[in-house]
């Protein structure tokens, strides 16, 4: 038995070494290492606007921020205003690292290539249904966006790596010839970079036009609000059944590891089931005996959800624990703290998470556990379910307890079902040890074989 | 950078958790009590006051016609104040019903200066009353003529006495603010008092007030200038203040709240139909998971 684990171990190892020996994967890892030190900072600042500075947020909520702190709501647009722009725009960046790296990997202009996608990938996402309105000249009582915001946050990542891609493809398929760096431009060699481009930079504008108005034809929200709208559409309502609730929750933390993010809007704290649980709960002044004690959110939202989708608290202290690489530690501690309220975009995008064959399994694994392990635990009447709305930004190991006002089996499950997720995370997390260290050892050889040709 | 001892993490975490989870527990606590609170307070119903000369059933008609678009029939209830304050009730608010309509009548439903001060007051004991049986923490007014003199003269001097209750929309149907003057630079004691306690008025308030016009002055009793005078008692007093005329049949005075027209805009302003279901979709998809 310990033997066939370890099989199946290495052959995730070879598989994931093997990944990273495609030219697409590197682009991919790179593009979004690239874009992490943007997405760990911004998350600091997301960290305090989304705990302090929103009504709803969780230390705001228990400090009453609000009521004490001068220029609360200057404090407020300030932050706003970095979520808005920052983070508001990070799938137009991940657009442009990828088909950055990929131009890079193919010897092509790479900065060229980079601004080439960013401008398809806004394209892509053109706001049609606005700019009619416009044209029309109608009444309009707030301006309409050109774009479709939505879909150039996190929520555009998926879309922005295959325009990434797709562009960073046709730049070196259709240049007509291969890129040389140089410390100090030239004139010449700019205008030899102008030569170059203009065939892909047609190609792409055109393409990029027609799919986006063909979309337009379709979707007015874009190409984004297809897959989105698919997505939710399918898994509308999980209903009470503990076999589609947790299979709604493995669907969606799959789309998050390839960056579609939260694609399945459960309106938690709002769901029908929610409001009737917290009506006969406030009626008879406890969290037993609800209407609906089996429900996505009582399950999912409570105990499988800590540090953000796919249990990535439990990674955390997995890696703080386990880990040896430097890299993983050091984002590890990076990430703790928003970790700690539910933020999980560093280490998600620092490791990453996205697209990592090796810790896609715990990342959808654990909250799985987490469902059966609260869902036992309901069932069996040793705690009721959670009913209390509480903030986004409630530390996940307090929401069984503060959800349920109070009861201490509630959070006892918590803590078992933390120590769960980490028991799952730890395997994978020295899996990664081990992964990690041999690409670097592979690429420090494939470094030694290039210098060695040219000399 | 010098490491930090063990012992003294282990401490910074411990104190770092107990700053954290003993306001939490305190919150929970609270955040229990007020949901208590708001929940009991669903209730957002719908005030109306019927002008001089008409009984608790002059808006049967009126409701009658907002409800034959709604879904759910909504609950009525009449409140008839007698002139020594005591209240008698017909009808009732139906369990669930959020939005019901509360009519309050006065026994004394005479015109004129001192009588439209004195429904004031009844209105505040009928409201009081009316708090403390139902509830509710917020709610929107209607007035039909005096009435809307009577629900301005009572949010300016009785209505903070209610301190958890927020009004949030006033419509007033033809008021005469300034009584049966024409005169646009003239203001009678009615219009002078308003103005006067004017800053009693909550800020929060959107106000619309409706003049209907057969001809180019009045509606047949209600001359269009004192309708229009309320401007100078609301404007730059609550958050919005807006003014419709509406013109064409079934625009004299007593027809108005019959009106087609008018019914649309109470159901557009009054009840906002349709905006409400909107703003609870815009706050789910606040909340989701990131």
């Amino acid at each position: 038995m310990k033997h066939g684990i370890q099989k199946i171990g290495g052959r995730l190892v070879h598989f994931d070494r093997w990944l990273q020996t495609r030219t697409l994967f590197r682009a991919l890892r790179a593009a979004l290492g690239i874009a992490y030190p943007i997405i760990l900072i911004v998350s600091y600042f997301d960290l305090i606007y989304a705990t302090c500075l929103t009504q709803n947020g969780f230390l705001n909520q228990i400090y009453r921020i609000s009521e004490w702190l001068p220029l609360w709501t200057t404090w407020q647009n300030l932050f706003n205003l970095v979520q808005i722009t920052v983070n508001g725009l990070i799938a137009v960046v991940i657009a442009f690292t990828t088909a950055n790296f990929m131009a890079r990997e193919h010897r092509r202009d790479d900065l060229l290539a980079g601004i080439l996608s960013a401008f398809a990938f806004l394209i892509l996402n053109f706001n049609f249904a606005g700019v009619k309105s416009d044209a029309q000249g109608s009444v309009r009582s707030s301006p309409v966006s050109y774009f479709v915001y939505s879909n150039l946050g996190a929520q555009g990542i998926f879309l922005a790596i295959a325009c990434g891609f797709t562009v960073g493809y046709i730049v070196s398929r259709f240049s007509r010839g291969s890129h040389t760096h140089m410390e100090t431009e030239t004139a010449s060699h700019l205008l030899r970079r102008t030569h170059n481009i203009i065939r892909p930079f047609v190609i792409v504008i055109i393409l990029a036009t027609g799919i986006s108005y063909g979309i337009s034809l379709v979707s007015p929200q874009g190409l984004t609000a297809v897959i989105y709208n698919w997505v939710a559409q399918l898994f509308s309502n999980p209903g009470h059944q503990l076999l589609n609730i947790l299979g709604t929750s493995a669907l969606n933390n799959l789309l998050w590891t390839v960056g579609i993010i939260g694609p399945i809007a459960i309106s938690g704290n709002s769901s029908i089931e929610s409001i009737q649980n917290l009506e006969a709960a406030l009626r008879k002044g406890s969290t037993w005996n609800l209407p609906n004690p089996i429900s996505f959110h009582t399950l999912s939202d409570a105990y499988a959800n800590f540090g953000g989708a796919g249990m990535t608290l439990g990674l955390i202290i997995a890696i703080l624990l386990v880990s040896t690489n430097h890299n993983f530690r050091s984002i590890g501690k990076q990430s703790l703290l928003p970790g700690i309220f539910n933020l999980n975009e560093p280490i998600l995008f620092g490791l990453p998470i996205l697209f990592n064959p090796i810790l896609l399994i715990p990342f959808i694994l654990s909250p799985l556990a987490g469902i059966c392990l609260a869902w036992v635990g309901i069932k069996l009447q040793l705690m009721p379910p959670v009913a209390y709305p509480l903030p986004k930004t409630t530390p996940g190991i307090l929401i069984g307890f503060m959800g349920t006002d109070g009861n201490w089996v509630a959070f006892l499950f918590s803590l078992l079902d933390l120590i769960i997720s980490v028991l799952i995370y730890i395997p994978f997390v020295k899996l990664c040890n081990r992964a990690e260290t041999d690409i670097d050892i592979y690429e420090g050889v494939q470094n030694m074989v290039e210098r060695q040709r040219k000399e | 950078m010098k490491r930090i001892k063990p012992w003294l993490r282990s401490l910074m975490i411990v104190i770092a958790t107990l700053v954290v989870v003993i306001p939490s527990v305190f919150w929970m606590r609270s955040n229990v009590a007020s949901l208590k609170e708001t929940h009991k307070s669903a209730l957002d119903p719908i005030i109306m006051v019927p002008g001089s000369s008409a009984s608790q059933n002059r808006f049967d008609s009126l409701i009658t016609a907002l409800k034959s678009t709604q879904r759910t029939t909504p609950s009525v209830l009449k409140v008839y104040v007698h002139s020594d304050g005591q209240l008698s009730y017909t009808g009732s608010i139906r369990q669930g019903d959020n939005h019901p309509y509360i009519v309050i009548a006065f026994q004394n439903n005479k015109d004129g200066y001192s009588n439209v001060n004195l429904q004031a007051k009844w209105l505040s004991t009928a409201f009081a009353a009316l708090v403390e049986s139902y509830h509710f923490n917020h709610f929107a007014a209607m007035g039909h003529s005096n009435g809307g003199l009577i629900w301005t003269l009572f949010l300016e001097r009785y209505f903070r006495d209610n301190k958890d209750v927020n009004i949030d929309r006033l419509m007033t149907l033809a008021t005469p603010y300034n009584m049966e003057s024409t005169s646009t630079t003239y203001e009678s004691p009615m219009l002078k008092e308003l103005i006067k306690y004017r800053s009693g008025l909550p800020k929060s308030l959107t106000v619309y007030s409706v003049a209907g016009t057969e001809n180019y002055s009045d509606d047949g009793i209600v001359p269009y200038n004192s309708v229009n005078q309320g401007k100078y008692i609301f404007q730059n007093q609550v958050k919005h203040f807006t003014q419709i005329t509406v013109t064409g049949v079934n625009t004299q005075h007593s027809d108005l709240p019959q009106n087609k027209q008018i019914v649309s805009l109470l159901r557009q302003y009054l009840l906002q139909d349709g905006t409400k279901a909107d703003a609870g979709k815009e706050q789910s998809s606040d909340s989701t998971s990131k």
